[in-house]
């Protein structure tokens, strides 16, 4: 087994690799510069001077040549460099921005599991019902809609029309520190969130409790009397669960992905919002640095997954 | 593992539920603006500054934050008109060459340091060492040296006489030597003094959470004596409409640079704030590229702007809060802007007269062609721009009614810099502004075409070139105001952009702020007599 997970985390190293190395690539391809939005209210520098300004900041360099600095920096000493917006350390920045993220993302996680469980066991029940087919309906559904789409419809019917939740920012002023208000502020960043993870939640755990319903060991429990709800709950779930929750690390990609948008769109100062504003203004290292911790998240989710299969599921093999 | 542990879960469902819901009715019960700190000024600001250190940073905001801690020599009275501040006094000589500054005594930095000449050489010395990094390097490359004379004087030598030394060159904010000094000035860039400031102000930095709020207290050691306002809390919302609720229910007391929309809906919904528009410093304009066959044309460029209804956009889009744009200088400049130069009122038929003098006649498709070229035209702005597209769109429907096919590019805000600074556009729609003296010499110059300079548009007038030589080295203001009246009567005739709208900067007050509104000055200099206003009951 320990074999099998060293293995796993010698291939992820490779991967953060090319990962870093793609993303480094593409935003050093991009048009414009972190120089053009320094200037832009000093139109009186010129070319020349932005050039020199260039070289001091080191983006006279081919952007290859760039990377393997930025690299250097990371690997010999740690450093995920200095922001070019505003010359702090880019580690500080994201950490600074951790929590938001963190929350958004934990707090639809929870949402996401306390409905599509029982909606997917009722599904998986009820086959064929008036249930599951609106259960599917309503799957498919987050599967299509684009998250900061539904956001927006969200925020345009809770927010502006109805006035009942607040359109954006994660407090109120002079309620920074009050945690209802800032669950009233979370509210539509997570279900928006939650309902487009529930699309493929619902379809797993419906598949997952359809495969023990047939098993021959429900068949002996309900054979023996049992109770319907005690068979479901006590016997049938829990054996449903457990590879549904090795899919926690699977869905990290899409709810990090989704959780970025969103911030966007609700104004949530997370990650994403950094990450979007980093990119808006060619702040190399801040985008590099969410780059990075982002695609670790990524990459350790679904590792994790991939253990999480080997210890469950016997029929795995570890070599 | 305990039995019968997941029949609890539709019960959790239901906790949850019913927790949401009493997060909902709760705090919707809580009034956002009890408990406020009585001592406090709260600012909804929509960014956040970046820096203290002025060395890196042009951004507004933080342009504003600096002004609260850091202090220049010279500062603006209401009109920007220069007044002594760490200066005492200066003195230049006839010839503008030379200049002595004496500064103020008594002054200390918050960290009880004293105020000297050290720091005015060596900020000066920074800002002009290459190494250092500073944006504005160029702008004041005419500063050949600065040395002290004593503690509490310094002498300033030119190499030319350059009438914007005291607005511009006396303006820069002030570093402390003994914080700053023993730094190379190569690595200034990475020193935390942006994020831990030690200044001469009227208020000290208290904490600063990134992208959410920043808070300043008073210096009471301030040597220009007390100011009223304890505490001031910006709080950075990115939501426009939250901006909006925090002044109507009270929880802000300023709202810094409102937009025009949110400015007249909080009119109309909270009349009990209080109101203030003033002229801003910039100008929206339609930048026209020269080497663009037809826009080398002055009699097409007349007859876009005759025959684009900036009224109708203004009274559409704007509410009719705009002004007509009817130069390069805004009336915020007051002083200098000439509001009697020629005019282009809306007038289709003499902008279609003007294109068919110029041979561009109307093809099959009712876009006009001359020697077998299409009068079009790409347009350039930034995304993400609203007001902007509707902007575009409307100019796009008036010069489609002239004959003349406009076609919309919209690029991310850091390439659309890219290529306005490169001239790499036909039209581009955009701004220009925020400088508090009239030379226009590094837009408008022939020899500031680039790469040299920033006359993206190649626009090149020798009489225009000679009224901004002179008007940068005549010190006599009198004199320097012929110069700058007759360059705003040359581009109005021969126009090196299309004047779009001159706005305002709009400001919202709660009934607690006493300010006197009429001195209120636009844009970043809004702020600049904070410690004249008070916070009332």
């Amino acid at each position: 087994m320990s074999t099998f997970v060293f293995r796993r985390i010698a291939g992820v190293l490779p991967l953060l690799f090319i990962i870093t190395l793609i993303s480094y690539a593409m935003m050093g391809l991009a048009p414009g510069g972190p120089t053009a939005l320094m200037v832009h209210e000093a139109r009186a520098v010129s070319p020349a001077e932005r050039q020199h300004l260039m070289a001091l900041l080191g983006l006279d360099k081919p952007w290859y040549v760039r990377y393997f600095y930025w690299l250097g920096a990371l690997v010999l000493r740690g450093n995920l460099g200095y922001s070019y917006v505003d010359n702090r350390p880019v580690i500080a920045k994201i950490v600074e921005k951790l929590p938001v993220t963190i929350e958004l993302i934990g707090l639809s996680l929870i949402v996401t599991l306390l409905v599509s469980i029982p909606i997917g066991v009722t599904a998986a029940r009820y086959r064929n019902s008036l249930f599951d087919h609106v259960s599917s309906l309503i799957s498919f559904a987050g599967y299509g809609i684009p998250v900061f789409w539904l956001g927006m419809l969200l925020i345009d019917a809770f927010a502006l029309h109805l006035r009942w939740l607040p359109a954006a920012g994660i407090a109120s002023l002079g309620h920074e520190h009050d945690p209802i208000d800032n669950l009233r502020h979370m509210v539509l960043p997570v279900v928006t969130l939650s309902f487009v993870s529930l699309a493929s939640w619902i379809r797993y755990q419906r598949g997952a409790m359809l495969n023990v319903l047939s098993e021959s060991y429900i068949r002996t429990a309900r054979s023996k009397g049992l109770a319907e709800r005690t068979v479901i709950y006590r016997h049938a779930l829990r054996n449903a669960l457990m590879p549904t929750i090795t899919l926690l690390g699977l869905s990290l990609p899409s709810l990090v992905g989704g959780a970025y948008f969103l911030e966007y769109v609700f104004s949530l100062p997370g990650m994403g919002y950094l990450g979007i504003n980093s990119v808006f203004t060619r702040d190399y290292p801040t985008v590099m640095g969410i780059t990075l911790l982002s695609a670790i998240l990524v990459v350790f989710g679904n590792l994790t997954a991939d253990i999480g299969y080997a210890l469950v599921d016997p029929r795995v093999r570890y070599d | 593992m305990r039995e019968g542990g997941f029949t609890t879960l539709p019960a959790l469902v239901r906790m949850f539920a019913l927790s949401a819901a009493l997060a909902l009715a709760v705090g919707g019960c809580v009034p956002a603006g009890a408990n406020r700190d009585p001592e406090t000024l709260v600012a909804v600001e929509s960014a956040d500054a970046t820096s203290f250190n002025p060395l890196f940073t042009n951004d507004t905001q933080s342009t504003i934050v600096q002004s609260l801690v850091l202090e220049p020599l010279v500062s603006f009275a209401p009109g920007f008109k220069p007044i002594p501040w760490l200066a005492a006094s200066w003195q230049g000589t006839p010839d503008g060459m030379h200049w002595d500054v004496r500064l103020r005594r008594g002054v200390h930095w918050s960290d009880g340091a004293p105020f000297t000449s050290k720091d005015v050489v060596w900020t000066w010395k920074t800002m002009l060492d290459p190494a250092t990094g500073f944006l504005y390097q160029g702008q004041f490359a005419y500063v050949k040296d600065v040395r002290a004379d004593g503690p509490y004087a310094v002498h300033f030598d030119l190499s030319a006489p350059n009438a914007t030394f005291i607005t511009y060159a006396l303006n820069a904010p002030i570093l402390p030597e003994h914080v700053l000094g023993a730094i190379p000035d190569a690595q200034q860039r990475s020193t935390s003094f942006g994020q831990h400031p030690i200044g001469t102000g009227p208020y000290l930095l208290q904490s600063w959470q990134h992208d959410d709020r920043l808070v300043l207290v008073r210096n009471s050691h301030w040597w220009h004596g007390d100011v009223s306002i304890p505490r001031i809390e910006m709080r950075i919302v990115l939501n426009d409409q939250a901006r909006v609720e925090a002044m109507e229910d009270g929880s802000a007391d300023f709202y810094d640079g409102a937009n025009s929309s949110d400015y007249l809906s909080l009119k109309r919904d909270a009349p009990y704030l209080r109101f203030v528009h003033v002229p801003t410093l910039y100008a929206g304009m339609i930048y026209l590229n020269e080497h663009v066959p037809g826009l080398d044309d002055n009699r097409v460029r007349q007859a876009m702007l005759y025959g684009w209804d900036r009224k109708d956009m203004i009274d559409g889009l704007f509410h009719g809060d705009d002004l007509i744009g009817t130069g390069i200088l805004t009336p915020a400049l007051a002083d200098w802007y000439d509001p009697h130069v020629k005019q282009y009122r809306y007038d289709p038929q003499r902008a279609n007269a003007l294109l068919d003098e110029a041979g561009w006649h109307r093809g099959s498709d009712s876009i006009r062609v001359k020697d077998g070229r299409r009068l079009a035209f790409e347009l350039m702005m930034p995304n993400g721009n609203v007001l902007g597209q509707d902007e575009a769109a409307e100019f796009q429907a008036d010069m489609r009614a002239l004959g003349i096919a406009i076609s919309v590019e919209q690029l991310d805000f850091s390439t659309y810099l890219d290529r306005t600074n490169t001239s790499k556009f036909e039209m581009a729609l955009g701004s220009w502004g925020g400088a508090v003296d009239p030379d226009q010499y590094t837009f408008l110059a022939c020899s500031q075409t680039p790469p040299a300079g920033n006359n993206s548009m190649f626009y090149c007038n020798k009489r225009v070139d000679h009224d901004l030589v002179m008007g940068l080295r005549t010190v006599n203001e009198s004199k320097r105001r012929a110069y700058y009246d007759d360059m705003q009567r040359v581009t109005a005739e021969n126009l090196p952009v299309l004047w779009g709208t001159f706005g305002y900067y709009r400001a919202v007050f709660s009934p607690r702020v006493v300010v006197d509104t009429r001195s209120l000055s636009p844009d970043q200099y809004a702020w600049l007599n904070i410690w004249h206003w008070r916070l009332g009951p």
